[in-house]
């Protein structure tokens, strides 16, 4: 969890601002909540892993969203390139991939999820 | 994402390529990094590029995606060494045989038994089963081995999944028999390697090369046909469906010129992603089937009395003829690799043609 709000803040994924500033906008926040999972490690260790989501289904003016799927008959296409001409394959993993891209079109409002730091004075947020 | 160096590739936009040769597959925000030996330097480079502007951690050479593992190594035949990669899933088949609880189970040759028809269980009075779910995440499981690395039971999961909704015990019986087959084959890999030659035809295993098929009017409800394609490289299957024809044919002849339109649309889109990666035109695609009239029927144009009713979206294997992108062709049932697609098949035709897709 630590991990991810480090990254959240690295990443200036959102400005904080207050709720009487968040009235005059007039803007109803979205809800937000952490989301726990358990992953396995390659050795068997645990971890633990928290990830902040924001609750879309109370989101109503949505644009595009897109997250990068490929299909499996290019992965083979390629792997049967690799197979004959001897390439290399690396494996590149891009941590909190979903943290990185921009929002393009307007800001999003969101109530801050729980436990965070400065939610005592600032209850909502802006991405 | 990535810098403008990287091309878009128009087949496939996740793939993303450069001109010396480094392609990046994106899987969400897993990142393959494909390149030749000679262009490791640049690959190097675009790395610590990539991980300036991001955090990344490098997993070295790549060893599973998705829960498929990849294998690579040399691979000796009497020809001489070549490199050679497989792709498998057996993490992946064990953990569903304990969740179904069929790792003690008898194991099976074939993934359904030919004998056996499915299609008219619930005319003939069988219960209806009362776990649904069940049944349906068994076949949900074997659907994914089937899209990942295992072109050999996708017949027998897409005969299955009709049965979603309302299965009953015969069907059950015949998707454990899928699991027995995995019992049998978990160690199965997709094989892809440069030397040897599978295809007498072509004499070349670099050349991709397609096979269709169809069974004419096999479902006794409806009377729909089968049709089935898949395409070979480097002596591996790359693509590969088996699917239900959306309408009644009125012969082989139809049923077996659709299936051809529905390889050629499939071959059209790898013909792109050829162009992508390598900069050229692919040459002649050869896709073969084993039925002389429809093939006849792309080669000369022809419209006769009891074809004339063929829609036109199915006519674009003329067109492919004609502008020599697809070289059709007859090859005989028995060769057919495509027929595994399409039906069960006894144990010897099975065994040989999940061989011929690079599956061993």
């Amino acid at each position: 969890m630590e991990e991810e709000c480090t990254l959240i803040l690295l990443n200036n994924t959102f400005t904080t601002i207050s709720s009487r500033e968040a009235r005059q906008l007039r803007v109803k926040p979205i809800g937000s909540k952490w989301v726990y999972t358990m992953k396995h490690n390659p050795d068997g260790t645990i971890r633990y892993k928290a990830r902040l989501v924001i609750q879309g289904c109370e989101h109503t003016d949505f644009g595009e969203t897109y997250a990068p799927v490929r299909k499996l008959t290019t992965f083979r296409y390629l792997i049967s390139l690799v197979g004959k001409s001897g390439w290399n394959i690396d494996y590149l993993d891009v941590v909190t991939a979903f943290l990185n891209p921009e929002v393009d079109d307007d800001d999003i409002y969101m109530t801050l999820p729980e436990g965070w730091q400065e939610c005592l004075n600032t209850p909502t947020i802006i991405v | 994402m990535l810098s403008p160096e990287f091309k878009q590739s128009l087949a496939d936009p996740n793939l993303y390529l450069r001109i010396d040769g480094i392609l990046m597959l994106l899987y969400v925000d897993d990142i393959s990094m494909l390149y030749p030996e000679e262009a490791t330097k640049a690959a190097i480079e675009v790395k610590a590029r990539l991980s300036e502007k991001y955090t990344i951690t490098n997993l070295g050479p790549a060893s599973q995606f998705l829960g498929i593992e990849i294998h690579s190594g040399e691979n000796s035949t009497g020809i001489g060494t070549c490199t050679a990669i497989s792709l498998g899933q057996k993490t992946f088949i064990s953990t569903i045989l304990k969740r179904f609880n069929m790792q003690n189970a008898h194991g099976a040759s074939t993934p359904m038994d030919p004998n056996v028809k499915l299609d008219l269980a619930e005319d003939r009075g069988e219960k209806e089963l009362k776990d649904i779910n069940g049944y349906q995440a068994i076949v949900g499981s074997l659907m994914y081995a089937a899209l990942a690395t295992r072109p050999d039971i996708l017949f027998a999961v897409a005969a299955l999944c009709r049965y979603n909704c309302c299965p009953v015990t015969s069907h059950l019986t015949a998707v454990k028999r899928g699991l027995q087959y995995h019992k049998t084959t978990a160690d199965f890999r997709l094989h892809f390697s440069s030397t040897g030659s599978n295809d007498p035809l072509t004499g070349s295993n670099d050349q991709l090369t397609a096979y269709t098929d169809s069974d004419w009017a096999n479902d006794s409800a409806d009377r729909k046909s089968q049709g089935g394609h898949v395409f070979l490289l480097s002596n591996g299957a790359v693509s590969w469906q088996s699917r239900k024809q959306d309408h009644i044919t009125m012969s082989t002849l139809e049923a077996e010129y659709i299936a051809f339109s529905v390889g050629s649309r499939e071959a059209k889109w790898l013909i792109q992603l050829h162009r992508d990666i390598h900069g050229k035109d692919a040459s002649l695609l050869p896709i073969n089937c084993d039925n002389q009239g429809a093939l006849s029927h792309i080669t000369t144009g022809m419209i006769k009395a009891w074809t004339k009713h063929i829609d036109i979206c199915y006519h674009n294997s003329r067109d492919l003829h004609a502008r020599m992108i697809v070289d059709y062709s007859y090859v005989h049932t028995n060769e057919n690799v495509a027929d595994i697609l399409t039906k069960a098949l006894m144990k010897d035709k099975h065994e040989k043609f999940t061989k011929v897709m690079g599956l061993l």
